[in-house]
C-alpha cells in the first residue's frame, strides 16, 4: 500500500530527469520559467503556513538578482557563487527587516513587505554608477552560454531545493510551530512556542530562497533592471500558483506551478500584455470559489468519502 | 517555599484598572480556587501571570525566579501552564498533534518523545482515538485536549480557567478525579470556577476577587459564609 503513494513522485522525478531528452529549446524555456515561478510559489506558501501573508517575494527576488550580478561583474566570481551570494544577501536583509517588522501582524506586515520591493528598486535605481540606474545592468553573456538544457538542470536543482526545504518545514517540528502560530498565536505562545523566533526564521529562510531564484534568473536572462527584476509578476503569479494548487502544502504550489506555468505561456501568446490581469483574476476566483485549491479540494473529497464509507 | 507568588500585581488598560493589589501564594500540591463575579478580573489575573499581558505594577515569582517581565513562552518553559476559558484547539492539527505542541515546545522534547508523551497524557485524561481532526471531537473531548496540551509542557503550576462549565454530574465527577490526579503528580493547581460545588469539593483554599482585587481568602467553608463575599454576589450555588 505504501509504495503506491510514491508513484506520483517517481513519475514526476522520471519526467523531470528525462525532460531534456525529448523536449526542444522552446519547451525547455517554458520549463525554466515554470520552475523559477514554482520555486517562488513554494516559498511564498512556506511563509503563509505561519499565518503571515507576505508580499515581499518580488522584493527579495530582485534583491538576489542585483546582488548576484553586482558580485559577478565586480569580482568575476563563478556564476554559481554569485547566485549563492544573491541568496545570502536576500536572507540577511530579510533577517534584519524581520527583526524590525515581525512584531506587526496581518495587513501591516503585508503592506510593509510589499513596500520592500519598491524600496529596494528605488535605492538601486538611485546609484547609477554602481547599479546602472534605471537601465539596469547587462551581463556579458548568459550562464552556460545560453544552453537551454544546462539552464533547465540549473533551475530544476533550484526547484528541487525549494521543495526539499518545504518538506523539511512539513515533516519536522517546524510544521507544528508554524501551524500553531497560524491557528492561534496566544495558544502557541502559552504552550512554549517562541513565536517571534519562528516567524523571523521562516521569513529569512524563504526570502533567501527567493534571492537564489532571483540570482538564477539574472544569469539566465543576462540582465537586471529596477522595473524588470522587481516586477509584480514575480509576486502575483507565484501567489496564483500556490492558491490554485492548494495552500499550506508543498505539492499544492507545485501542482499550481505546473498548471499555471503552462497556462501562462499560452496566455502570453494570446494576450501579450494582459496576463497580469489574468493572474489577479485567478487569485480572486480561487479565493472565492476554491479556497482550498485543487489539492485541498481533493483532500476534502477523500475525507468526506471515507467518512461516508465509515458511517455505512 | 511557595511555588508561585505575586506581590501587589496590577494591570491597567488605560484608565481601567482590571487587577490591582493582587498578592497571593500558591503552595506545592495545593489546589487553589479563584472565584468572583463576572468581570472581577480572574481571567485577566491569569493572563498577567501566564505572560499574555505584562503587569503595569507588582512582581511575579515562580519559585525563586522573578518572571515579572518574562515572555509567555519562557514562562511556559519555566513551568506555568494554562487553559483558555473559550477553548482554542489548534484546528489544523490532530488531537495528538495539539498535545504534542505542548510537549515539543513547552519542554524541548524530540518528536518521538513528544508523540509518546501525547499518548500518555491522552490516556491519563481518557481521550481516545487521538489521530482524529479537531473538528471531529466533542466539546468534552476538546476540553480534555486543552488540559492535555497544557499538561504536556510539564507545568509546575496549572491554571484551569472554567473547565467545568457545561459538564453534567458524571462528567464533573470524572473531571474532579482527573484534576486530583494531576495534583498528585506534583502540579500545583489554580481553578477559576463559577460552579460552587466544584470549588467546595476540590479546593484546599479559595481566594475571592471582586473589582480587580482580593476581598477574601481561606477555606471554602469560611469564604462562603463571609458577608463581604456574599454581598459581592457569590455566583450560583449548585
Amino acid at each position: 500500500m505504501s509504495i503506491v503513494r510514491y508513484v506520483p513522485y517517481l513519475v514526476g522525478a522520471a519526467v523531470a530527469a528525462t525532460f531534456p531528452l525529448f523536449s526542444g529549446a522552446y519547451l525547455e524555456q517554458v520549463a525554466v520559467g515554470t520552475l523559477i515561478y514554482l520555486t517562488l510559489a513554494v516559498t511564498w506558501d512556506m511563509l503563509l503556513r505561519s499565518g503571515q501573508l507576505g508580499f515581499g517575494t518580488a522584493g527579495f527576488f530582485g534583491l538576489g538578482s542585483y546582488a548576484a550580478v553586482l558580485l559577478f561583474l565586480n569580482l568575476g566570481v563563478h556564476p554559481f557563487v554569485s547566485i549563492l551570494f544573491g541568496g545570502v544577501v536576500a536572507g540577511v536583509v530579510a533577517l534584519l527587516v524581520g527583526l524590525a517588522v515581525l512584531r506587526l501582524r496581518g495587513m501591516y506586515f503585508a503592506i510593509t513587505t510589499l513596500a520592500l520591493a519598491g524600496i529596494f528598486a528605488v535605492v538601486l535605481r538611485n546609484f547609477p554608477r554602481l547599479t546602472g540606474g534605471p537601465e539596469g545592468m547587462m551581463l556579458p553573456n548568459c550562464i552556460f552560454a545560453g544552453d537551454t538544457k544546462e539552464i533547465f538542470w540549473l533551475t530544476l536543482v533550484l526547484a528541487v531545493f525549494a521543495i526539499a526545504v518545504s518538506e523539511v518545514f512539513e515533516r519536522t517540528r517546524i510544521r507544528l510551530a508554524l501551524t500553531s502560530i497560524r491557528n492561534d498565536e496566544r495558544v502557541a505562545k502559552s504552550s512554549g512556542v517562541n513565536v517571534f523566533k519562528y516567524l523571523v526564521f521562516a521569513f529569512a529562510a524563504t526570502s533567501a530562497i527567493q534571492g537564489l531564484a532571483g540570482g538564477t534568473y539574472a544569469h539566465i536572462f543576462g540582465f537586471v533592471s529596477p522595473d524588470g527584476s522587481f516586477g509584480a509578476n514575480f509576486l502575483l503569479l507565484p501567489m496564483a500558483m500556490a492558491l490554485l494548487g492548494g495552500i499550506h502544502s508543498t505539492w499544492g504550489p507545485v501542482l499550481g506551478g505546473l498548471v499555471l506555468g503552462a497556462l501562462s505561456e499560452y496566455l502570453k501568446l494570446q494576450i501579450p500584455y494582459g496576463h497580469l490581469l489574468v493572474y489577479g483574476a485567478i487569485i480572486v476566483v480561487v479565493i472565492l470559489f476554491l479556497p482550498q485549491g485543487l489539492t485541498g479540494t481533493v483532500r476534502a473529497w477523500r475525507r468526506r468519502s471515507h467518512a461516508a464509507r465509515g458511517a455505512r | 517555599m511557595a511555588v508561585l507568588r505575586t506581590e501587589s500585581l496590577e494591570r491597567r488598560f488605560g484608565g481601567l484598572v482590571a487587577v490591582h493589589d493582587f498578592t497571593f501564594e500558591l503552595a506545592e500540591n495545593e489546589i487553589l480556587g479563584i472565584i468572583g463575579p463576572n468581570g472581577a478580573g480572574k481571567t485577566t489575573a491569569i493572563n498577567v501571570i501566564s505572560g499574555l499581558y505584562m503587569p503595569t505594577a507588582g512582581r511575579i515569582f515562580l519559585g525563586e525566579e522573578d518572571i515579572t517581565y518574562s515572555p509567555p513562552h519562557v514562562r511556559c518553559h519555566l513551568g506555568i501552564g494554562r487553559t483558555f476559558q473559550l477553548v482554542h484547539p489548534l484546528v489544523d492539527l490532530t488531537a495528538r498533534e495539539n498535545i504534542m505542541v505542548g510537549a515539543l515546545f513547552g519542554q524541548n522534547r524530540s518528536l518521538r518523545q513528544a508523540r509518546k508523551t501525547a499518548e500518555e497524557i491522552a490516556a491519563q485524561l481518557s481521550l481516545e482515538r487521538i489521530d482524529r481532526s479537531v473538528s471531529d471531537l466533542t466539546v468534552l473531548e476538546i476540553k480534555k485536549l486543552e488540559i492535555g496540551r497544557a499538561l504536556a509542557s510539564d507545568p509546575k503550576v496549572l491554571f484551569l480557567d472554567e473547565v467545568m462549565a457545561g459538564l453534567n454530574s458524571d462528567e464533573t465527577k470524572a473531571a474532579l478525579d482527573a484534576v486530583r490526579g494531576i495534583r498528585d503528580q506534583g502540579v500545583a493547581i489554580c481553578v477559576v470556577e463559577h460552579v460552587m460545588s466544584v470549588i467546595r469539593d476540590l479546593t484546599d483554599r479559595v481566594i475571592v476577587l471582586d473589582g480587580g482585587t482580593i476581598i477574601a481568602e481561606g477555606p471554602y467553608s469560611k469564604v462562603s459564609a463571609d458577608p463581604r463575599v456574599i454581598a459581592a454576589y457569590l455566583g450560583e450555588e449548585e
